[in-house]
C-alpha cells in the first residue's frame, strides 16, 4: 500500500476499534480497569484528528505521527506501548514509498522491539507481545496473507488461557485465566486492516 | 538534577510536592516537577509531560523519575527511550522514595547518591 492506503487502513482500524469499544471495555472490565476500548477509541480519534490537520505526505510521517499521537493521546498503558510501536516501528522506514510486505515485516520488527523496550513482557505474559512478535516471526518466514489473518486470531485466542504476569490483570493471578488478553484483541484489529491493505 | 514525579493523579502529585516542601524546610520547589494526570487532567499519565519538563529544563540534564505505578512506568520508559538526557527510573517507593531522594539533592549530593536514596527499601519498624 502507498501513504494514502495506510491511512485508508487508519480509517478502517478506527471504525473497527470504534466499532469494539465496548467488547473491549468488557474484557478489560474483567482483568483490567475497564477503559482499553474508550482509550483506544479516544487514541485513534486524534490519531485521525491530526492526520487530517497535519496531512503526512509518506508512510514513514504517517506512522511517526500515529506513534506520536498514541503515545501521549492514550491515558492508559496501551499509549505508551502502541506508541513505541509506531514510532520504533518507523524508525527503518524513512525512505519507503511504499509498505509491502518486506516493509511490513521491516514494521513488525522493529515496533516488536519497541515495544519490549519498555515494560519489558516476555512471551507468555498474556499482553500485545503475544501477537506482535509471533506475527513479526511469520512476516520474516514469508507467510501468506491469509495464513496471517488466521494466525493472528489464533494468536489472540492463545491469549484466553494465560496466566497474566504484566499489567493490571497480574494483580488478578489465577483469576486472570479465562479472559481474552484487551491488548490481544485491539493488536490484532490493527494488524488485521495493515495486512488486509497489503 | 530534578525529581519528576510520575503519578495517575494530578492531585497526588500536586499534595505530594506540597508535602514534600512542607517536610523538608527549605526545600528548593524547582527541584520538584510534576508530570501527572493526562493531558486532560484525568486520571492517567501522559509521556508528553515528561518530555516538556525534560525540554524546558534546558541547563538539566539528569531527572531521577519517581513513578507510582503502572502505565507510569511505561510513560517513563517511553521518555527515557525517546530523550538523550539522563533518565532514572527510580525502582523505590513513591512517597517515601521521592522523601529520601529530595533530601539526598537538597544536601547537593550526588546523582548516584541521590538514586540509592530513591531507591533504598524502607522497613517501617
Amino acid at each position: 500500500m502507498d501513504n494514502l492506503g495506510l491511512i485508508k487502513a487508519i480509517y478502517k482500524i478506527q471504525k473497527e476499534i470504534e466499532d469494539n469499544e465496548e467488547f473491549l471495555s468488557s474484557l478489560d472490565n474483567k482483568i483490567g480497569d475497564g477503559d482499553h476500548g474508550y482509550n483506544m477509541k479516544r487514541g485513534f480519534d486524534f490519531a485521525i484528528k491530526e492526520i487530517e490537520d497535519k496531512k503526512p505526505n509518506s508512510i514513514h510521517q504517517t506512522l511517526v505521527l500515529i506513534g506520536k499521537t498514541l503515545i501521549s493521546k492514550v491515558g492508559g498503558a496501551s499509549g505508551p506501548l502502541y506508541g513505541m510501536a509506531f514510532t520504533k516501528g518507523s524508525q527503518n522506514l524513512k525512505n519507503a514509498i511504499k509498505l509491502d510486505y518486506e516493509n511490513l515485516a521491516i514494521f513488525l520488527k522493529d515496533a516488536s522491539v519497541g515495544i519490549q523496550l519498555i515494560g519489558k513482557a516476555a512471551l507468555g505474559d498474556k499482553t500485545m507481545i503475544d501477537i506482535w512478535v509471533p506475527l513479526a516471526k511469520d512476516l520474516k518466514n514469508k507467510v501468506d496473507k491469509k495464513t496471517l489473518i488466521d494466525n493472528l486470531k489464533k494468536y489472540k485466542d492463545n491469549t484466553r488461557n494465560l496466566l497474566a504476569l504484566k499489567g493490571r490483570a497480574s494483580f488478578l493471578k489465577e483469576r486472570s485465566i479465562g479472559t481474552l488478553d484487551p491488548g490481544a484483541v485491539s493488536s490484532e484489529i490493527i494488524l488485521k486492516n495493515l495486512i488486509e491493505a497489503l | 538534577m530534578k525529581i519528576i514525579l510520575v503519578s495517575h493523579s494530578e492531585q497526588l502529585g500536586l499534595s505530594t510536592k506540597k508535602y514534600l516542601l512542607e517536610m523538608i524546610p527549605d526545600l528548593d520547589k524547582s527541584i520538584i516537577e510534576l508530570a501527572c494526570g493526562t493531558f486532560d487532567s484525568r486520571i492517567g499519565t501522559d509521556f508528553q509531560k515528561i518530555i516538556d519538563i525534560v525540554e524546558k529544563n534546558k541547563k538539566c540534564n539528569d531527572f531521577i523519575l519517581i513513578c507510582d505505578l503502572g502505565s507510569a512506568i511505561l510513560s517513563a520508559q517511553a521518555a527515557q527511550a525517546l530523550t538523550t538526557k539522563r533518565l532514572h527510573i527510580s525502582t523505590g517507593s513513591f512517597i517515601e522514595g521521592a522523601f529520601a531522594c529530595a533530601i539526598a539533592i537538597k544536601s547537593n549530593a550526588s546523582f548516584e547518591f541521590a538514586v540509592q536514596a530513591a531507591e533504598e527499601q524502607i522497613s517501617k519498624i
